[in-house]
């Protein structure tokens, strides 16, 4: 994954944490043993919080536990994506992990096609001229059974519209990543979890009730620079959209589940799916936003701003 | 490529061969046969493991594809030897001999109902493969170790979560589980990571004790909360520490307006102990509910229902979840909900995450739900606006 290159990465949590806690300080007037007080008795988990250790925070000679700074942050009413979006060191530290830098290059290729090129992506919603086809390929890779059976053809661009979908191209227009995802409310989602309903009535309620899920049906680099990238995407809408209470994954792909539980999510159910003699297993994950932001790998690919994913047009004739 | 076919019908080694000579996904490949387990056993030995595909029949003249398969797990130059099962017995069968291969830690490419076809077996092996080969190729975090562990508990990096749990009947809410979490830097660590190492470090009984501790002080400072009750996990170890019981229920005679329930996950052996009986005695002397939790999941539960005086049952989310899908375990669910009846003690459902099973649930006249359908476990800073916001909906759903 490739996270563990950036060894600043810490130096940096730590400086932005510093920084809020006296800027937070100052705006509240409040001295150390004020700020103490007040989390004391907000919260059980500042119990043992003494003035010491915010004097250390403040320095920067230590941090808490992001999941620490996220109920810090939230005594104030602010929360870790907006701190930590807002500092540019962070961002760019952030971005090494789609970048491709020198380095990279030593790494094995996870696809033969492709040797490290540079890539643009391109979001694409259900008008879009390409989506069909793209759509076509991004389900073709993921292999799961239950959106869109094969003999099915690709519905009308209306029932799909609350579909997202961001491919990622290299030179010549040849893809080599793709994430798909929508918002959704979680009754409806553990209804499609569990084959209650099938994937165009979910996308149906989707258009009708309000959305407090966003679940992802399929992301996939061909290097992890791509992976990582296109989880950026949906981390990115995800924090900026703070109606939404959790991120939901349920995939079929076990490189996606793989790095899932790499990064310490809890798989959430596994249901065997019949597919034409075969048995396919479909993986879902769900966690919710404090999760998210206190997962250090996710709150690093949310920050990457979705500017940087404009496409830029080269290669690609629309 | 070399590929071994065991099967006992002569018919059925020919086909698989016809189609390997069509298959577009291997050209260059080798077949080995043998017609039962012990001539399949003698191939592999013979060809010394350099197997790329074992298609093995379960079900054979003589001999059952059981013995191959235990053979290749206890030589472990063998067990990587990719293994597709094939077989026409019944579903429930196939499932169980793929749980018996995979905990056995084969190679298995999957169990497949005949009549098959070889390049779908083929797919999926070269699916498996490049996943494989992928895989080593990702890096993955530091994991917690055991040393990390103990620096946690003692950092107090934990965190308390609460599901909660709904009366069926008057959809009020009657409780909240309390479901532990821990941190590092790298995010949350969830109980199936950290329990074995703490069982690792001998600290669950500390780590019982700081919970139950947490939880309470939480309890007793929102005047709201002690209208629920507070559902607790606990071991069978945990039982036979006095100075723990001791303190559990010095923390409720202190607070005895709290409703506390503890719940009782399994390991019959040590419950039979003398010990735990009496600190189960105690508790329940001392106002403390007693749940035993996981029902149906452990192969001693009727054991368990016999010696313990308990006033809960907790059947586990794996019976729960596709009761209405999934006829067997309908069928244990109502049961267990029967006897519960008969026996005058309320049931807890936990893994409700359908409208159309809390529906069959309440037919079958379940006490208390508990599941994602409500709400998947919330950290406590969030658990009074829960309620508010649970009771609103109440409300409006009332006035319509």
């Amino acid at each position: 994954m490739g996270y563990k290159k950036y060894a600043y990465q810490k130096t940096v949590i730590m400086k932005v944490f510093s920084s809020f806690l006296r800027k937070i300080r100052s705006e509240h007037c409040l001295s150390q043993e004020g700020l103490r007080a007040l989390l004391a008795e907000r919260s059980h988990s500042f119990d043992s919080l003494d003035t010491i250790s915010i004097s250390r925070w403040e320095r920067g000679i230590n941090t808490p536990s992001l999941t620490k700074q996220s109920e810090i942050a939230e005594v104030f009413g602010e929360d870790l994506f907006n701190i930590y979006s807002s500092d540019a060191s962070f961002v760019e530290e952030s971005l090494y992990s789609i970048q491709l830098s020198s380095s990279g290059k030593s790494d094995k290729a996870a696809h033969p096609y492709y040797n490290y090129e540079q890539y643009h992506t391109k979001s694409m919603l259900s008008d879009h001229a390409n989506f069909s086809s793209m759509l076509k390929l991004c389900l073709m890779y993921e292999g799961n059974p239950r959106l869109f059976p094969a003999h099915q053809e690709i519905a009308s661009t209306t029932s799909l519209k609350p579909l997202n979908l961001v491919s990622a191209f290299c030179s010549f227009s040849q893809l080599v990543g793709h994430c798909l995802f929508c918002k959704v409310n979680t009754k409806a989602l553990f209804e499609f979890m569990n084959c209650s309903i099938d994937i165009m009535e979910l996308l149906n309620v989707a258009k009708q009730e309000r959305a407090n899920v966003l679940v992802v049906l399929s992301s996939f680099g061909v290097s992890p620079q791509i992976d990582n990238h296109m989880m950026s995407v949906y981390l990115n809408q995800l924090a900026m959209d703070k109606t939404i209470e959790y991120l939901s994954f349920s995939t079929c792909d076990s490189k996606l589940k793989q790095k899932l539980m790499q990064m310490k999510i809890p798989m959430f159910k596994v249901k065997p799916i019949e597919h034409q003699s075969k048995t396919i297993q479909n993986y879902s994950f769900i966690m919710s936003r404090s999760e998210v932001m206190a997962n250090r790998n996710m709150l690093m690919l949310s920050v990457i701003p979705a500017i940087n994913i404009k496409p830029t047009n080269n290669g690609i004739t629309e | 490529m070399n590929i071994l076919i065991i099967d006992d019908q002569v018919f059925i080694r020919e086909a698989i061969k016809a189609d390997l000579v069509t298959s577009t996904l291997v050209n260059d490949f080798q077949t080995f046969e043998a017609e039962d387990a012990n001539q399949g056993i003698d191939a592999i030995a013979a060809i010394e493991g350099h197997i790329d595909l074992l298609i093995l029949d379960l079900k054979m003249d003589n001999s059952d594809g059981m013995e191959v398969i235990n053979f290749l797990s206890v030589h472990a130059h063998y067990a990587n030897i990719p293994l597709a099962v094939i077989s026409s017995a019944d579903k429930r069968t196939l499932g169980l001999v793929s749980s018996i291969a995979r905990s056995l830690k084969l190679n298995l490419v999957g169990v497949f109902e005949k009549p098959v076809h070889v390049d779908f077996i083929l797919a999926e092996a070269t699916r498996l493969q490049n996943q494989h080969r992928n895989a080593t190729e990702v890096k993955a975090l530091a994991s917690v170790s055991d040393n990390d562990i103990t620096q946690l508990l003692a950092d107090d990096h934990i965190l308390l979560c609460f599901q909660p749990q709904v009366n069926m009947k008057s959809k009020g809410i009657s409780g909240f589980e309390v479901l532990a979490r821990m941190y590092d830097e790298n995010g949350y660590i969830y109980p199936d990571t950290f329990l074995p190492l703490l069982d690792k470090a001998g600290l669950n009984v500390d780590f019982t004790k700081l919970i139950i501790a947490k939880a309470f002080k939480f309890w007793a400072s929102e005047e709201v909360l002690s209208h629920y009750t507070l559902s607790i996990n606990v071991t069978a170890e945990d039982l036979i520490s006095e100075s723990l019981i001791d303190y559990i229920i010095s923390l409720k005679q202190a607070h005895s307006h709290i409703k506390l329930t503890l719940e009782l996950t399994e390991s019959q052996a040590i419950i039979n102990e003398a010990s735990a009986l009496n600190s189960i005695a105690r508790l329940i002397i001392n106002d403390i509910g007693i749940s035993l939790d996981d029902f149906g999941k452990s192969y001693s539960t009727y054991e368990r229902l016999d010696t313990i005086p308990f006033n809960e049952i907790k059947i586990d989310r794996s019976f729960v979840c596709d009761i209405d899908t999934n006829e067997q375990h309908h069928l244990i669910v109502e049961s267990t909900i029967a006897l519960a009846k008969k026996m005058s003690v309320s049931v807890v459902a936990e893994g409700i995450e359908t409208e159309s099973v809390l529906n069959i649930l309440s037919e079958l006249g379940c006490d208390i739900a508990q599941g994602y359908l409500y709400s998947p476990p919330m950290e406590g800073r969030y658990l009074k606006a829960w309620i508010n916001s649970y009771m609103n909906k109440d409300i409006v759903a009332n006035a319509h």
